[in-house]
């Protein structure tokens, strides 16, 4: 496997289930217990009714393009991989991610279409951590 | 049940035109200032003393914002020779400088000192920029990065771009549209002395110039410079011992935000702006509607931002945006103007002290152009504004209201009227 050169999150307590998960391709979302809303990002408070008492479920991994964008311009080891697109992905359980969008040409961004469906993927970047991207289906 | 209930923030009408700005001042706007933040600081707020008439007496307040680039207020008055009653510096970029006017309002009513001068000194080109360079980029990725630097994103412009491009998807908004915003501001600019970028462009060039992140052409973008900026302020009944008429404070918004401010593109429609929720402190503290304003300053870090600013605020209707910035109501001796100066994307870089220092001269009817000079610093305008090096002061300028921008999930403003 080739060295993986862009930024890599360090995971924190609140969102250690996620990247258990993600090491294994699933996609884990916290849901509350109380008011049963799925938010993104991980956190120790529901923000919806403020119930403390949250769970991970198994996402659907799936969702569509809310908005994306073609960055032409990067840092570090994205800069590389200039152009590529980002976007905003409207989770099927609700909420919204943010990601690298994959399955679609940034020299040919009028084919990119909001509302499109996207699934998630997950590469591997160390030994701790995998990271979701999305594709268009 | 939610926790974002609709809060009753109005402040009762107490505060209104109950404080002024009486003095505005800045440095050259440069590329390379060859100065510290420190000397370009204490040189903005001397500018603005003098154009006030004031010596270091008469300051006793002192407020900044900064990203860790500048210098706190204490160095710079003790170099200037004034003794303070008050002073703080805080962190903060885009939208702060109305954010700090109404703080400064807040210190005086309680009585902690008499006048504020407010700086925001900065070397934006030639120290810290905006983006992912330097210490910014050697951070762990943790918090909110693990959602934002892991795919790739470290600029404003990055992180804003998704707002537009679905603007343009929902409203049919062009990308000749928002163009405008840079030709008319660049047009302005042109009658700018103090104008870092003084040529005009045309909406061509605007489309032509490379893409930094779609929908953003390089030319959507603001210029970085070095320079400081200086904004004294003062109650209503000091606001008249100096030398201009005073701009007198109707209503100030400070740092006010949407939804789930943390993440804000995580909930609802992306590309309402903080204006949306703003409006109802701004407008109704002042006591008057967006037909009222003669003039606006929205913030222009991007094309994009005026844009959605203006809509928001009510100037015209959510997604009428595109229209309402190209169809030449934001040009000199249009309805409406917008950033005389030139703004961000000509005048200079100043996280939003230089629209708030325009207005102010707007206000007094002694914009500084290159209009003839009749001797005790005023000059006989011409509102003759079609070729570079013409005037710029605006016809009937009564009521003017600045729109500064922090993101999107973010915004302030405020009102002045002529005293
Ligand atoms: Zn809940």
């Amino acid at each position: 496997m080739a060295e993986y050169t862009k930024p890599i999150p360090e995971p924190d307590p609140d969102s250690a289930p996620f990247w258990e998960g993600a090491k294994e391709g699933k996609l884990m979302l916290p849901r509350c217990v109380k008011c049963n809303r799925v938010h993104w990002y991980p956190r120790l408070i529901c923000p919806h009714c403020h119930s403390m008492d949250i769970e991970w479920i198994e996402g659907s991994g799936e969702g569509w393009i809310h908005t994306f964008a073609v960055q032409h311009r990067a840092f570090g080891g994205w800069a590389e991989e200039t152009p590529f697109v980002t976007a905003y992905i409207d989770l099927k359980e609700g909420d919204r991610m943010f990601t690298v969008l994959r399955g679609v040409d940034p020299n040919k961004p009028e084919e990119i279409k909001c509302g499109a469906p996207v699934k998630v993927e997950f590469e591997k970047a160390s030994d701790d951590v995998s990271i979701a991207f999305w594709r268009a289906v | 049940m939610s926790q974002q209930v609709e809060a009753d923030v109005s402040t009762g009408h107490y505060l209104r035109d109950k404080y002024a700005i009486v003095g505005v001042g800045e440095t050259t706007y440069t590329r390379g200032s060859g100065r510290t933040t420190r000397a370009l600081g204490t040189w903005a707020i001397r500018n603005a003393m003098q154009d006030a008439g004031m010596q270091p007496s008469d300051i006793d307040g002192m407020l900044s914002y900064s990203n860790n680039d500048s210098t706190p207020s204490p160095m710079l008055a003790g170099d200037l020779g004034i003794r303070l009653n008050f002073y703080m510096d805080v962190y903060g970029g885009g939208s702060s400088t109305e954010a700090l006017i109404g703080i400064a309002i807040g210190v005086i009513e309680a009585g902690m000192c008499k006048t504020v001068a407010i700086f925001r000194a900065m070397n934006g080109f030639s120290q810290v920029r905006i983006g992912g360079t330097g210490a910014r980029a050697a951070a762990p990725v943790s918090g909110d990065g693990l959602h934002a630097r892991t795919y790739g994103w470290m600029s404003a412009g990055q992180s804003f771009s998704q707002s537009f491009m679905r603007h343009m998807y929902d409203y049919g908004t062009t990308p000749e549209q928002l163009a405008m915003v840079k030709v008319i501001h660049s047009e302005h600019a042109s009658n700018n002395p103090k104008a870092y970028y003084k040529d005009r462009v045309s909406v061509d060039d605007v489309l032509n110039s490379r893409f930094i992140v779609k929908p953003l052409h390089l030319l959507d973008c603001c210029v970085e410079t070095d320079n400081a900026t200086c904004i004294i302020i003062t109650s209503a009944d000091r606001a008249y011992d100096w030398k201009h008429t005073p701009a007198r404070i109707l209503s100030v918004v400070g740092r006010c935000c949407k939804p789930r401010i943390d993440m804000h593109y995580q909930h609802g429609p992306i590309s309402t702006v903080a204006g949306h929720y703003a409006k109802d402190i701004l407008f109704p503290n002042a006591g008057l509607g967006p037909e009222d304003i003669d003039m606006t300053g929205a913030y222009d870090a991007f094309t994009f931002t005026t844009m959605l600013q203006l809509e928001d605020y009510g100037f015209c209707a959510k997604g009428e945006g595109g229209q309402y910035v190209s169809d030449g109501t934001m040009r000199l001796g249009g309805r409406r103007p917008n950033n005389t100066s030139g703004g961000h994307l000509c005048e200079g870089y100043t996280h939003g002290m230089n629209m708030v220092i325009e207005n102010v001269r707007q206000l007094r009817g002694e914009i500084d152009d290159s209009c003839p000079e009749t001797g005790d610093g005023k000059r006989t305008h011409t509102y003759d504004y079609s070729t570079p090096g013409g005037c710029r002061q605006a016809k009937d300028v009564n009521v003017t209201a600045n729109l500064g921008w922090a993101m999107p999930g973010t915004g302030s403003a405020m009102i002045m009227r002529k005293g």
